[in-house]
């Protein structure tokens, strides 16, 4: 019955944050079906360390966590990948989603950020993407405020400057 | 570059590519599910968490099992407590059955029906004489109220009703088994109907349920083979609740309905895994004492049964007692007879030829 409870837990953390690893991931390789594998692998990688007996007291910046390794990992398994290769983002949009404009200028953001160099991305990712403040992002990656503040300001200034290069 | 960048970022995460669908997402849910049940510590029986580590694959058989149906996962459904695939149909099975119901009526029907089945499984346990009765009596119990707690959180009409309709009936057929000699398994399905009795108290009544089940179950019992006396009181207790609801008497009608039908499965599946037949008979309840004294045989074994509890050993009955019996149906007498008389080393061989399709009973 324990391990029952532990498992309607597990689940109900899936539920919430599901979508929210599902973008870290598809911020950082700009690929769905990558994002989507990496998402499932990072639940079940948590849950098998939860049942290794791992003691976990929060569980969202521990999935964060599982999930920027999986991450590194296909950074390294796989080739390096040009950005303009990627056949993603605003072209499979469905043209009734929104302002194509300012989706596009959106999509070339999503860009900027994912050719940025850690640990500046994933700050960024969460700053821009899921809307986070600095004190927020520095609980789900378990760091110092101040640090986070830097990195999303040293970030910002990066894709400020890479999207004026390339829209200008 | 107008805009700000959080406002972009809000934007795109709205978008349909960067964010998961409604079945994406349970399509990975139903993955890590699996992926959860595959995970060594999470599997008590070694046996399975061998068989299952051995090969990814076995996962991918395992979602297909469910999608679809038939093949191996399916087969675990007849499963009992002790068996090889009784893991299987509890730890992978029905979870994922609950992971893939999506509303909330939808889950409050799967709830019901896997707490009906731990019921079912006990009855089934003691109908075939297997060990482990008292253990799954306990874990039964213990899901009832999981159960009857987890209902509350849903906004489903009549699910708590529903629930206790299920329980009531359970707690019927238990106690006719739990009549004859006293044992300690006797003992166990007693304090089990016990419990399912106070989880059904309470409960509202819709005629219009009570014809649905009544249709549901006449279907049933002229689909199956059961011994011919009871499948003739079936039909004859049916034909007496719709008698009595088209005289506007609809306060029993559900749980009497529910009961017929709850009857008829359970003579089909103690017929597939004990292979021994069921008689089923009804009486008025004023009989129900003279009828205990003569029916002590003891070459069967003896299921003799009160809808109330009438045995010397309840006495914390009282708000059963009091209720109104004449609605609550005739008193129900259940006894499992050797009939076919095989032996029970051949119910691996044809078991294959199980009916699977013994859940419907909860909807």
């Amino acid at each position: 019955m324990r391990s029952q409870e532990r498992e309607q837990e597990f689940l109900a953390a899936y539920d919430a944050y599901a979508d929210a690893i599902f973008r870290m991931c598809y911020a950082k390789t700009g690929n769905r079906d990558e994002a989507k594998d990496l998402s499932q692998e990072t639940f079940v990688r948590a849950w098998a360390e939860l049942c290794k007996g791992k003691e976990i007291r929060d569980m969202r910046p521990f999935l964060y966590t599982v999930a920027r390794n999986l991450v590194k990992d296909y950074y390294k398994r796989k080739k390096p990948v040009l950005e303009r290769d990627l056949p993603e983002g605003v072209l499979e949009m469905a043209p009734s989603e929104g302002n194509q404009a300012l989706l596009a200028e959106a999509e070339l953001m999503a860009r900027a950020v994912r050719a940025l160099a850690e640990p500046y991305r994933e700050s960024l990712i969460l700053h821009l993407i899921e809307g986070l403040p600095v004190q927020e992002i520095a609980l789900r990656l378990g760091e110092r405020p101040n640090t986070i503040s830097v990195r999303v300001k040293r970030g910002l200034e990066k894709v400020r400057s890479a999207l004026h290069i390339t829209t200008s | 570059m107008n805009h700000d960048l959080i406002t972009l970022g809000k934007e795109l995460t709205r978008t349909s590519a960067w964010s998961l669908s409604a079945s994406e997402k349970s399509q990975i849910k139903s993955a890590v599910v699996v992926a959860m049940h595959t995970t060594p510590q999470a599997i008590p029986s070694p046996y399975i968490a061998y068989f299952l580590r051995r090969n990814a694959l076995v996962a991918l058989v395992l979602v297909i099992a469910v999608l679809g149906s038939g093949t191996t996962v399916a087969f675990a459904d007849d499963a009992l407590p002790g068996d090889a695939l009784y893991a299987v149909k509890t730890q992978v099975r029905e979870p994922l059955i609950r992971a893939f119901a999506l509303s909330d009526e939808a889950k409050v029907a799967v709830e019901i029906r896997q707490a009906e089945e731990r019921l079912k499984e006990v009855a089934l346990l003691a109908a075939d004489k297997r060990p482990r009765v008292a253990e799954a009596a306990e874990n039964a119990a213990e899901k009832v109220e999981q159960t009857k707690a987890r209902l509350s959180a849903f906004q489903v009409e009549d699910a708590d009703a529903r629930f206790s309709v299920a329980l009531l009936a359970q707690a019927d057929i238990l106690m006719a088994q739990a009549q004859g000699e006293e044992t300690s398994d006797t003992q166990s399905l007693k304090n089990l109907a016990e419990t399912a009795r106070e989880g059904g108290e309470g409960y509202t009544v819709r005629s219009e349920r009570a014809y649905a089940l009544i249709a549901k179950a006449r279907e049933r019992i002229s689909e199956r083979e059961l011994q011919q006396d009871t499948r003739e009181a079936l039909l004859a207790e049916l034909a007496q609740i719709e008698k009595s609801l088209a005289q506007g008497s609809a306060l029993f009608a559900e749980r009497r309905a529910y009961r017929v039908l709850a009857l008829a499965e359970a003579a089909e599946r103690i017929r597939d895994t004990a292979k021994k037949e069921v008689l089923v008979r009804f009486h008025e309840r004023r009989e129900q004492r003279e009828l205990a004294k003569t029916a002590e045989d003891p070459a069967t074994a003896t299921l003799m049964m009160a809808t109330s509890a009438e045995t010397p050993s309840s006495d914390e009955d009282e708000n059963i007692e009091e209720r109104d019996k004449d609605d609550e149906g005739p008193e129900l007498e259940f006894r499992v007879i050797d009939a076919l008389s095989e032996e029970s080393d051949e119910r691996e061989d044809d078991s294959h030829e199980r009916d699977r399709s013994g859940h419907g009973g909860g909807e």
